[in-house]
Order: C-alpha cells, then sequence, then structure tokens
C-alpha cells in the first residue's frame, strides 16, 4: 500500500486519520460476512406474525417475541416436507441461518425447518395431519382388520421400561396361559422415537407367528405423546399386515395413530384386555362342543337304535317263514308251468323228427328203386290189361262173325268158310303176336332209352372217356393235353392207360 | 399334514355337533364325522396344551436379522400379584 522506506514509520495515529471508507455494498457484503459465520446455524422460538405465502411459494413472515422481531423467509424447497402449516400467532421453534437481504439493508432468517411449539400449535398440526390422513381414506372403515379371535402370539411394540409392558404381560397372563408375548422394546418418545416405532411395526410385520401388534405407551403430555402422532407412524400403522391395536395414553387421549389402528384401545391394560381371549373360554368352548357332539352321536346311534327296533318288530322278522310262502307259492306255479311247457315242447320236437326220418326215407334209394320198380310194375299191369281187352275185343267179334257164319251157309260154305276162318284165326294170331311184339319194343326202346342216359350206357354203345392222368379230369378238346401225356381211357368194361402221340387241333371251331 | 388352526378346527367341530344334532345324517356318514369331530377336538386340546405362555424380547441379531430373547420381567416370580 505504501512504499517501504526506512525513514517512514507509520503510526497507529496516522491510520486512525484516515479512516476506511466503505461503499454500502462493501459494508453490506462485510456484515453479511460476519454475521452469517457468526450464525450459521440458530434455533430460534418464537411467535409468528404478518405470514405471507408468494406466489412462488416462498413463506415471508416475522418471527416476534415480547419486545422484539426478526424477519423471516423460507423457501419453497423446505416448506415442501413440513408436518403443519404454521399461521400467524403460532409459536414455533425455527431452525436455519442468518442472512442479510443486501437489497434492503435487513439482515433475516432463512428457516430450513419449523415445529410447531406449545400446545396450540401442536394442536393445530395435530389436527392438519388428521384432516390430511383422513382425507386419504386412511381411517376408514374398511381398512380396519378384523382381530383374530384366537391369538397365540401378541407383538406389543413400547417402552421395555416402565408400566405399559408389565401391564400388557400381567393382563395377558391373568387371561389366558395360552398367549405368547414378544416385545420390541423402543423409545416412545423424543427425538427419533416416531422413527423407531414405525420400524418396529416394519419389522414385526417381517415375522409370521405374530396374530396381533399392540402399539402403545403411558399417560404423559402432548408432547410426550407427540411419536404417535407423526405421519410415519400412522403410515406404518396403516401398511401393516397384522391387525393393530393402539393403546396410547389415557383414555382422554386421542392420536393419530388411534385413528389408523385397526381397534383404539383407551389404556395399554384394555389392549390386552381386547387382544387376549380368556384362556378358560376357549377349554370350555372345546369341552363343550366336544362334549356336545359325543351327545349328539350317541343320540344318533339311539334314533338308529330305535328304527332298527321298529323294523325288527314287524311280523315278517318275527314269523320269518311267512316271507317265503308267497314265493314259495309262485314257485310251484312255475314248476308246473315248466314241466307243462317241457311236455308239449317235447310233443312238438318228436313231430319235427318224425317229419324229418319220414322225409328221409321217402328220399332214400330203396324207396327211389321201390317207387321206380312200382312205376314198372304198374307199366306192366296196363300193358297185359290192354293186351286181355284187346283179345277179348277180337275173340267177340270172331263168335260174332262166327255165329253169323253158321245162320248164313252151315253146309256149303263150310270148308271155304273153314279155310277163311284157318286164315283169320292165323291172322289174328300174327296180328296178337305183332301188337305184342311192337310193344315189347316199344317197351324195350323205352329201357334203353332210359339206359342211354346213363354215362355207363354210352361206354356200352363204343364211346369211351379219356382222363388227363395229371390232373384227374375228363378231356373234352385236345389242347388240353400233350404229346408224351398219359392218358386213361375208360371203356365200358375196363380202361386203358395211353400216351398222346400227337395234338391235333379241332377242325371246327367252336 | 398342514397344521390346522385352532380355531379352523374349532369351528369344523362345532359344525359337526350341528350336523349331529340335527339328525339327518345316516349312521355311516354320523360316523365318519363324529371321528372328524374327535379329532377335532384333539387338535384343539393339543394346542391348547402346546401353546405355554412365554414373554420375549425382541432384538437385532449380528447380520442385523430379527432375534427373540426371553425378557425377563418382575412378574415372572410373582404371577398372581399386580405389583404395580
Amino acid at each position: 500500500m505504501y512504499p517501504s522506506s526506512p525513514d517512514y514509520i507509520p503510526s497507529e495515529s496516522e491510520e486512525s486519520v484516515q479512516p476506511r471508507i466503505y461503499t454500502v455494498s462493501e459494508i453490506t457484503q462485510d456484515i453479511q460476512t460476519i454475521l452469517e459465520a457468526a450464525f450459521d446455524t440458530v434455533w430460534l422460538e418464537g411467535e409468528i406474525s404478518n405470514l405471507r405465502v408468494a406466489a412462488s411459494k416462498h413463506a415471508y413472515f416475522v418471527l416476534k417475541d415480547e419486545k422484539t422481531q426478526i424477519r423471516c423467509v423460507q423457501f419453497r424447497g423446505s416448506r415442501a416436507g413440513m408436518k403443519f402449516q404454521p399461521e400467524d400467532g403460532d409459536q414455533v421453534l425455527l431452525f436455519g441461518r442468518v442472512t442479510v437481504y443486501g437489497a434492503r439493508g435487513e439482515y433475516q432468517i432463512i428457516v430450513e425447518t419449523m415445529e410447531p411449539r406449545g400446545l396450540g400449535a401442536l394442536q393445530k398440526a395435530f389436527e392438519q395431519l388428521k384432516e390430511k390422513l383422513d382425507k386419504e381414506g386412511l381411517f376408514h372403515e374398511r381398512h380396519k382388520k378384523e382381530l383374530p379371535p384366537v391369538p397365540w402370539k401378541i407383538g406389543v411394540i413400547t417402552s421395555p421400561t416402565g408400566a405399559v409392558v408389565r401391564d400388557i404381560i400381567h393382563v395377558s397372563r391373568r387371561r389366558s396361559r395360552y398367549v405368547s408375548i414378544l416385545l420390541n422394546p423402543v423409545k416412545v418418545q423424543g427425538e427419533g422415537a416416531a422413527e423407531e416405532i414405525a420400524q418396529a411395526i416394519v419389522d414385526m410385520n417381517r415375522l409370521d407367528d405374530i396374530d396381533i401388534l399392540i402399539v402403545g405407551r403411558g399417560g404423559g403430555s402432548i408432547e410426550d405423546l407427540w411419536a404417535f402422532n407423526e405421519e410415519i407412524v400412522a403410515r406404518a400403522i396403516h401398511a401393516s399386515r397384522i391387525p393393530v391395536i393402539s393403546a396410547v395414553g389415557h383414555e382422554v387421549d386421542f392420536t393419530i395413530a388411534d385413528f389408523v389402528a385397526d381397534v383404539r384401545a383407551p389404556t395399554p391394560s384394555a389392549a390386552a384386555e381386547i387382544a387376549v381371549p380368556l384362556g378358560s373360554d376357549l377349554e370350555q368352548r372345546v369341552s363343550d362342543a366336544t362334549r356336545q357332539m359325543i351327545d349328539g352321536m350317541n343320540e344318533v346311534v339311539q334314533d338308529h337304535r330305535q328304527t332298527l327296533k321298529h323294523f325288527m318288530d314287524r311280523r315278517f322278522f318275527r314269523e320269518p317263514h311267512r316271507i317265503l310262502e308267497a314265493p314259495a307259492q309262485r314257485l310251484d306255479e312255475m314248476g308246473q308251468r315248466l314241466m307243462r311247457g317241457l311236455a308239449s315242447w317235447r310233443q312238438v320236437q318228436t313231430e319235427r323228427l318224425r317229419n324229418k326220418i319220414a322225409q328221409l326215407i321217402q328220399a332214400s334209394p330203396t324207396r327211389l328203386l321201390q317207387r321206380n320198380r312200382d312205376k314198372l310194375e304198374s307199366f306192366y299191369g296196363r300193358l297185359g290189361q290192354s293186351l286181355k281187352s284187346k283179345a277179348a275185343m277180337d275173340r267177340q267179334r270172331l263168335t260174332g262173325k262166327t255165329t253169323q257164319l253158321f245162320q248164313l251157309s252151315p253146309g256149303k260154305q263150310l270148308p271155304h268158310l273153314e279155310e277163311r276162318r284157318a286164315n283169320l284165326n292165323q291172322k289174328l294170331v300174327n296180328e296178337i303176336q305183332q301188337t305184342i311184339r311192337f310193344r315189347k319194343e316199344s317197351f324195350v326202346g323205352n329201357l334203353k332209352n332210359l339206359n342211354a342216359l346213363n354215362p355207363l350206357a354210352i361206354l356200352e354203345r363204343g364211346y369211351s372217356i379219356c382222363k388227363s392222368q395229371k390232373t384227374g379230369k375228363a378231356l373234352t378238346q385236345s389242347k388240353d393235353a400233350q404229346s408224351g401225356d398219359s392218358v386213361e381211357i375208360r371203356l365200358a368194361k375196363g380202361s386203358l392207360e395211353c400216351e398222346v402221340k400227337k395234338v391235333k387241333a379241332s377242325q371246327n371251331k367252336t | 399334514m398342514p397344521e390346522i388352526k385352532f380355531e379352523t378346527a374349532m369351528k369344523k367341530l362345532e359344525k359337526i355337533v350341528e350336523e349331529l344334532e340335527k339328525g339327518e345324517l345316516d349312521i355311516d356318514k354320523s360316523l365318519e364325522i363324529f371321528e372328524e369331530g374327535i379329532k377335532m377336538s384333539r387338535v384343539c386340546s393339543k394346542k391348547l396344551t402346546e401353546a405355554e405362555q412365554k414373554i420375549e424380547k425382541l432384538t437385532k441379531g449380528e447380520n442385523g436379522q430379527l432375534v427373540a430373547e426371553l425378557f425377563p420381567t418382575e412378574t415372572d416370580s410373582q404371577d398372581d400379584d399386580i405389583p404395580f
């Protein structure tokens, strides 16, 4: 700043003679530096007034006590996480830092967090959270879970020391020896209490044998109970899979936890009363039901025994042979019908058999032969008859003529007549003989014709049958044989074994 | 066999009582449900006998897992008195 020289020594007085002249900005800057360094973090308590929220969502207000006031600003970012919305007149505890707003040369507090202070403000925070959660539906009946009627293990979230846990254990033991208790020890007031309670609810839900949760603490001031008014606890209770009984403070104390819980107990002891069913009731229920069931079963057996007895009293059980009477009668009748049926069946069958035998006899070769013989006999008979009648007729005629002859000329014509008679007689004999011969020939001819139908008879006439040795069939055309083949020629009497010399084709093709 | 819950067994038992008391079932069916009822009755009694009250305290194990340990209370020795 100054040229350094051995003869110039600046003195104190000289410096004060030349005072530092700041610009407004410079001094503001210095003040800002000093203030901000000195009041980097401050806790500040006071009453809010002139609260104003700008369009930018930053909040501006004055914090005051009986004598003084200080300007405060809370920016949008830190307002977002606020658990309550302050209003003029609220007593609050601020956390923030001091800064200088150069444009107006004013110092102010930049607020980071704000907590309600005093009964009024806490009450307000309570109302606001309650309204918010209510709007979200967290208190709605449809979220209320039923308590299991027979719990075996109850989770208790409270302080490990103090009367509450002992009350709950005591009541539980008094009521039932079947219910176990698992304590999850937590801080129930002060810094971090709400977080611990919420975490304990989450942890208990990770266990799978807890039937009911009791969350609570003993009585105290609204500040003491405050953890149970925190949103984080409300949300944890709401999210719990296990039904939750809230048991905070005394009967008159209502907390947000009470509204979210599935059941609100006025006190921790009452919570245990609600949760734990009387062991004696359980025993009673089991033994009652068992006894009733046995009674019921006995009654069923009695009923059936009675029914059975009724049946056994029926007549056919007393006189069982009676049952058989009707069937026996029927059986008899059936037997008779069977015999009748059998007899008529036999008759029919016999008749059928007889017919068959008759048919068979009719068709037998002996019968056929007999029939032919009969036919032949009747033929002979007819023939003889006809011959006799012819002879008789002729003889009658002869007698007639002879008579005529004797009447006409018995004397002179006698030799002539005698001759004529001999002639006629001879003629007659000839005629008769011829007739007989003719008839005989025709009969023999008939016989021959009959004979001609017999294949063997044909052979009699000089025909023969040529059979192939190979196939055993009769040959009907030459091409069925080959030269060298052996053939058998069947004659009327005996046969010849021959060999084909040559095959000649048929000349007239048919 | 999956474990039957006390309350389920109890409900079954009560239903069986009802059925038997109605008396509409034939003897075979009655016997069948009666046997079932006796079984349920035993399940209930067994559950009650087995369930022994324990008082435990939840702590975090070394790996952060949840561990339950017995929680001694003053009432342990003086069950029948109310000490406060």
